[in-house]
C-alpha cells in the first residue's frame, strides 16, 4: 500500500485556473480601493498605448469603451494649460525627465471645466528600451472652488470692514482737530458708535457662516415686544445710512412674544441688499402682516432695478453667491453672506424665504413664517 | 482753496471728509456715485475729484472712464481715488492716475496727496482697449 503524507493531503488544492481568478479578484479589489479613494491611474507607454482605470475616465468624462490615446488627452487639456502638460509628458516619455506633477484644466467633452492634479513617474526597461509613465489623477475642483471662496471672502472681509473704520477714524481726527459746538461733536461722536456697530455687525454675520457651515443650530432669543417698532427702528438706522427711501406698511397687531433680535437681522440683511442691488432713485418697500388664514407671518422687502435671472435666484441664497446684478459692479461689494444667513435664520423657524423678481414688478423677498413656531414660546 | 468735487458712496465716509475738506476752506460738492458724479461735472468743472472705486450704479473707474471719452476739457480733470479695493494701485495705474490713498487714511495723509495733486494736476489716462484708441486716433 502507497504511503501518502498527511501534509500533502492537508494543502489546498490550486490549479492554475484558480490561481488566475483568485489574482484576477485580488486586482479588482484594488482598482475598486483605489477608485474609491478618487484616483484615476492611467499607464502611457512610449508608443502612445494608454490605459486607464474606471475612475480615471470618470473624471476626464469619458465613455470608458470609447478610444481614448494621447492626443485625446491634450486634447482634454484647457488650452491655457495644454502646451506647458502636454510638454512635459512628452519630455517624460522622450526619457528627458523621471516624472511630472502639475494642477491644470481639463475640458471635458460636455464643456465643463475641472481642475485636476495630475502625478506622473516614468518607469523604464532598458532590455526592451521601452519608457511607461503611471500617471495618478485627483480631481480637485471643489478644493479649488473652497480656496477661491475663502479668498474672495477674505478680500470682501477686508474691504467691507475698512469702510466703518475709515468713518471711524476720519471722525475721530475730527474731533482732535477741530472740536466744535456740542452739537456737532455729539453728531461726530454718534458717528463714531455708529461705525462700530456695524463694524460688528459684519463680524456678527461672518460668525454666522462659521455656524451655518458647521451645521449648528440657533438658540434665539424671544422677548415681548412690537414687531412694528422693531422694524420702524431698523429703518431708521436705514435712512441714517442709505437716506430717506424706505418705505413701511403693516397690517395687523403685532404686539407679543418675537424673536426681535433675529427678526431685526433679517431685515438688516435684506435692506442693505436691497439698497446694494436695486436702483438707488427709487423707494424700497417694507411690508409686515399677517397672512389671509391667519396662520403664517409675511415680511417682505422690495426694491426696483435690474431683475435677478431665474438661474441665479437659488445662487444668491447661498453664501457668497452673487448673481450678475451684484457682480456688473467694478468688484465685489459685500460679501455675500447676506442672503444666506437670512435664509439660514428663517429655516430655523421652519419658515420659507422666496424670490420673485422681474423688470416690470420689482425684485420681492419674502418671508413667511408659520405662527404656530411662535406660538408656544412663553417669556 | 480749491474746488473739490467728492464722489463716494458710502455717507458715513462722505460726511467726516467733506467736513474735513469744508474746515480746510476748500470749495466742496459730494456725489454718492458715477453718474451723480458726471452730472456735479457737466454743472461745473471741479478742480480736482476725489473718487471712491467700488460704488453703485457706475463705480469709479468707469467714471473715469466716461470722463475721457465724453466732452473735451472734462478728461483733464485730476482725479484722486479714495479707496478699500485691495491693490488699489494697480486700480490707480489702470485709469492712469498717481493719485491715490487707501482707506482708512489719515487727515494728514489726505493733505499731503491732495496738495501734491493740486501742485502737479495731472490728469487722468486711462489705459484705452484697442477700438477705443482707433476711435480716439479717428477723432
Amino acid at each position: 500500500m502507497k504511503k501518502t503524507s498527511p501534509v500533502r493531503n492537508q494543502r489546498p488544492r490550486h490549479t492554475l485556473k484558480n490561481r488566475h481568478r483568485f489574482e484576477r479578484q485580488e486586482r479588482d479589489l484594488t482598482e475598486f480601493a483605489i477608485n474609491a479613494t478618487g484616483l484615476g491611474i492611467s499607464s502611457i507607454l512610449d508608443d502612445g498605448t494608454f490605459y486607464r482605470t474606471i475612475e480615471h475616465d470618470r473624471i476626464f468624462g469619458i465613455d470608458p469603451n470609447s478610444k481614448f490615446d494621447l492626443n485625446d488627452l491634450f486634447e482634454s487639456f484647457h488650452p491655457d494649460d495644454r502646451k506647458g502638460v502636454a510638454d512635459e509628458i512628452k519630455a517624460v516619455l522622450a526619457g528627458k525627465k523621471t516624472g511630472y506633477d502639475f494642477e491644470h484644466r481639463i475640458v471635458r467633452k460636455d464643456g465643463t471645466i475641472r481642475w485636476v492634479h495630475a502625478f506622473g513617474k516614468a518607469t523604464s526597461d532598458p532590455k526592451l528600451n521601452r519608457i511607461r509613465l503611471t500617471v495618478g489623477v485627483m480631481d480637485t475642483t471643489d478644493r479649488k472652488k473652497l480656496e477661491s471662496d475663502r479668498e474672495m471672502f477674505i478680500a470682501s472681509l477686508s474691504h467691507d470692514l475698512r469702510n466703518p473704520l475709515s468713518a471711524i477714524r476720519a471722525n475721530a481726527e475730527l474731533l482732535k482737530r477741530y472740536p466744535r459746538g456740542f452739537k456737532e461733536n455729539q453728531d461726530t461722536l454718534g458717528r463714531i458708535v455708529f461705525n462700530v456697530d456695524r463694524a460688528d455687525r459684519m463680524i456678527q454675520n461672518m460668525l454666522d457662516l462659521a455656524h451655518i457651515r458647521a451645521g449648528e443650530k440657533r438658540n434665539p432669543v424671544y422677548k415681548h415686544c412690537d414687531l412694528k417698532k422693531v422694524i420702524s427702528d431698523s429703518l431708521k438706522e436705514a435712512t441714517l445710512r442709505y437716506g430717506d427711501r424706505f418705505e413701511f406698511i403693516s397690517r395687523g397687531d403685532f404686539d407679543g412674544v418675537w424673536p426681535d433680535q433675529e427678526i431685526q437681522r433679517m431685515i438688516d440683511n435684506l435692506v442693505e441688499n436691497a439698497v446694494k442691488y436695486g436702483c438707488s432713485d427709487t423707494a424700497i418697500q417694507v411690508m409686515l402682516l399677517i397672512s389671509d388664514e391667519n396662520e403664517d407671518l409675511v415680511i417682505s422687502v422690495k426694491n426696483y432695478g435690474n431683475p435677478i435671472l431665474p438661474k441665479d435666484q437659488e445662487v444668491i441664497l447661498q453664501p457668497f453667491g452673487r448673481a450678475k446684478v451684484g457682480q456688473q459692479d467694478y468688484k465685489v461689494k459685500g460679501w455675500g453672506l447676506g442672503l444666506a444667513i437670512v435664509r439660514s435664520i428663517v429655516e430655523t423657524f421652519i419658515g420659507k424665504l422666496t424670490l420673485q423678481s422681474s423688470a416690470a414688478e420689482g425684485t420681492v423677498f419674502k418671508i413667511v413664517i408659520p405662527l404656530s413656531t411662535f406660538s408656544s414660546i412663553r417669556v | 482753496m480749491a474746488r473739490i468735487l467728492v464722489v463716494e458712496d458710502d455717507p458715513q465716509v462722505a460726511i467726516p471728509l467733506v467736513a474735513f475738506l469744508g474746515l480746510m476752506g476748500h470749495l466742496v460738492r459730494q456725489a454718492s456715485n458715477g453718474e451723480e458724479g458726471l452730472a456735479e461735472v457737466s454743472k461745473e468743472y471741479p478742480e480736482i475729484i476725489l473718487l471712491d472705486v467700488d460704488m453703485p450704479t457706475l463705480n469709479g473707474p468707469q467714471m473715469a472712464y466716461r470722463l475721457l471719452i465724453e466732452d473735451a476739457g472734462r478728461e483733464d480733470i485730476p482725479i484722486m481715488l479714495l479707496s478699500a479695493v485691495d491693490d488699489l494701485g494697480s486700480v490707480a495705474e489702470s485709469i492712469g492716475t498717481p493719485y491715490f490713498l487707501a482707506k482708512p487714511y489719515s487727515f494728514d495723509g489726505l493733505t499731503t496727496m491732495l496738495d501734491r495733486a493740486l501742485r502737479e494736476r495731472q490728469p487722468p489716462r486711462p489705459r484705452l482697449s484697442p477700438l477705443h484708441q482707433k476711435i480716439r486716433g479717428a477723432a
